[in-house]
């Protein structure tokens, strides 16, 4: 028994659960006056984890034979960290215990892009979707309450289709491990000649994972969940529970199933193609801001997949700077949404925006510009070194395909700026700009032209993720 | 087929009559009577298994703690009136569809693959104890951050409303 590697290895994870435990005890300190201590310390403990990050982010290594720690899940830990403390201050007014819902989520996150057992996946899995579901209903009227027990029985369904298809795994191997089951189907021809059972467990826990993804037919959920949540949870799931499924994604589907390809690389394309078409159509229509970033996201959650399909290292390179890009693009949306208010988000209050809250409109088009993918911003480079390694990989179609639905998504996201700087306005919209929307909003703002004309710096960083 | 496997043949059989109750029966009360069998059935499948605590911690939490909650809560709802809303649905008719592909797959499965039988290992108190303490401690860790998270959650939601 030797576990001080181990220790050493999960430092970031280690710092975050002492984060966790001492917000509580900052919640039952602080009085209604000092309230802002918890955000506060709630920052500060993600600024440490992702400082411990940054430093071991070369480390590689297993822990506890359940954890697989490598430089490509640290990038994703970076991914998690930013969404998570952006989303903190959105959500800067909210109760103490919010707060401590948001740290406990983000090391679920941080734990299950880093599993490489069904043990750990499924205990990280639950731990982060309990977190949101309390933070989904803490927003205590109909309609959060309403979000909240949708978003917990299909979380409930999806767990049930996991640990269904892990539990067909474990009959076949005996194992929970996913480097004993590599082994496992790397020696046994049977496995490749008959991949009968292979092909149900990987249905069974794809399907769970697409769930938290919102992949299509799995997407009905998110924008009635995003309608009813707080707008900085909407964004909490529509960025970390993303980020940390796509990097689980990674482990399952190069580990178990990195024998047989060729059973999940044709879906994951297809599954893409169709998701990013569901949700770009579907946004169309839409007429409430909230309900629309949740088709968004659909549509962006298809652009990631095709790039997992693809499957090369450089296209989860580029899916990796993607996810960033998209984290930065849909929180910054989703605080003018917040700023605007919980209870405008219907787009006929933004009809007019420029007129009375000019610093919204204008962050309102820099976010929807970039969603789009327009230059100078940095949703074109994601977009672009996305399309690029579709195109590097042969499929010339496909990436027609995805260019037309950037060309589709421009008409939806342009829609509200254009009502917010070409209308009267129609309502009186009473705005709200703490010191917390700010700094979202910087961030969110330099963060995004930043990336879009100097991208090379954060794209070498997780290069040399593969190639250190 | 000696006896062994004929009980584990026999609560198997009352596991799965026992799930199909909760699914099915109109009225709760025996719902929940339903899931008590499974649980039950669960915890001879175990015993079976060679692990006998694990079997009486089944009896114990989820038989003697969680059906009695369920008990509590049917009984306190008064949900006895039995519901006939079960009318002809496309979302039913696919739901069965789902679930017998799946079980006729994973049967197909099981013969092509000719499954070996499990060999159970003795697991008493101080086996699954060490394992909690040595290998399964990050598991042990985690799983008391889900469970804390649930309390906080649930106290965090039936907290009164503070006057602002």
């Amino acid at each position: 028994m030797n576990f001080v590697k181990d220790i050493y290895l999960i430092q970031p994870e280690l710092v975050l659960s002492i984060g966790v435990l001492v917000s509580l005890l900052v919640d039952i300190v602080s009085t209604k006056s000092t309230k802002f201590l918890v955000p506060i310390f709630s920052l500060i403990a993600l600024s440490i984890t992702a400082f411990f990050v940054l430093t071991n982010f070369y480390n590689e290594g297993e822990a506890f034979k359940m954890l697989s720690i490598t430089s490509l899940s640290r990038a994703f830990d970076i991914a998690i960290l930013l969404g998570a403390a952006i989303t903190t201050l959105l959500a800067w007014d909210r109760e103490g215990e919010h707060h401590f819902l948001v740290l406990s989520a983000t090391l679920g996150a941080m734990v299950l892009v880093k599993s490489i057992s069904f043990i750990s996946f499924i205990l990280s899995l639950e731990l982060f979707s309990f977190a949101v579901i309390g933070q989904i209903a803490l927003s205590k009227d109909l309609a959060g309450t309403g979000a909240a027990l949708k978003f917990f029985i299909l979380s409930v369904i999806a767990s049930s289709f996991i640990i269904l298809g892990a539990a067909l795994l474990y009959g076949i191997f005996g194992t929970f491990y996913f480097p004993k089951i590599f082994l496992e189907t790397s020696f046994k021809p049977i496995f490749q000649a008959k991949p009968l059972f292979f092909i149900i467990s990987f249905i069974l826990i794809f399907v769970g994972l697409a769930f938290k993804i919102s992949a299509v037919p799995f997407h009905f959920w998110t924008p009635d969940v995003f309608r009813g949540a707080h707008s900085s949870v909407a964004g909490f799931i529509a960025t970390v529970s993303k980020a940390s499924a796509f990097g689980f994604l990674v482990n399952f589907l190069y580990i178990i199933f990195g024998n047989v390809p060729y059973l999940w690389g044709e879906i994951l394309i297809w599954l893409g193609a169709i998701t990013m078409l569901v949700g770009n159509l579907a946004a169309l229509g839409e007429n409430d801001i909230k309900r629309m970033l949740g088709y968004s996201t659909i549509a962006h959650a298809g652009y990631i997949l095709v790039a997992f399909g693809i499957g090369t290292d450089t296209s989860i390179g580029a899916a990796i700077f993607y996810l960033i890009v998209y984290t930065l693009m849909t929180l910054g949306a989703f605080a003018v949404v917040n700023s605007i208010g919980e209870n405008n988000s219907s787009l006929e209050n933004y009809k007019g925006l420029s007129k009375n809250n000019g610093i919204q409109a204008f962050l309102l088009l820099i976010f929807m510009v970039s969603l789009a993918g327009i230059p100078p911003t940095a949703g074109f480079v994601g977009k672009f070194y996305l399309f690029s390694e579709v195109i590097k990989s042969g499929e010339y179609a496909l990436a027609i395909w995805a260019f037309l639905n950037g060309v589709i998504s421009a008409f939806y996201y342009i829609r509200p700026v254009f009502y917010a700087y070409g209308r009267e306005p129609k309502y009186e919209v009473k705005s709200a700009l703490n010191p917390a929307i700010m700094l979202a909003f910087i961030v969110g703002f330099v963060g995004i032209l930043y990336l879009g004309l100097a991208p090379s710096a954060l794209l070498d960083f997780i290069s040399s993720a593969f190639t250190h | 087929m000696n006896l062994l496997d004929i009980l584990t043949y026999v609560f198997a059989l009352t596991a799965i009559l026992g799930a199909f109750t909760v699914v099915m029966h109109p009225n709760p009360l025996y719902s929940a009577l339903g899931l008590l069998l499974n649980f039950f059935s669960l915890a001879v499948l175990y015993m079976l298994l060679k692990s006998p605590l694990l079997s009486l911690i089944q009896i114990i939490v989820y038989s003697g703690g969680i059906v009695v909650f369920f008990l509590f809560v049917v009984m306190l709802l008064n949900l006895r009136s039995p519901q006939s809303d079960r009318d002809f649905s496309f979302k039913g008719i696919f739901a069965l569809i789902f679930f017998l592909l799946l079980a006729i797959f994973s049967i197909f499965g099981i013969i092509t693959f000719n499954l070996q039988p499990l060999q159970p290992a003795y697991m008493s108190a101080k086996v699954i104890g060490k394992y909690m303490l040595t290998d399964g401690l990050f598991a042990f860790e985690l799983s008391s951050f889900v469970l804390l998270v649930a309390i906080i959650a649930a106290v965090a939601l039936v907290k009164k409303e503070e006057s602002k």
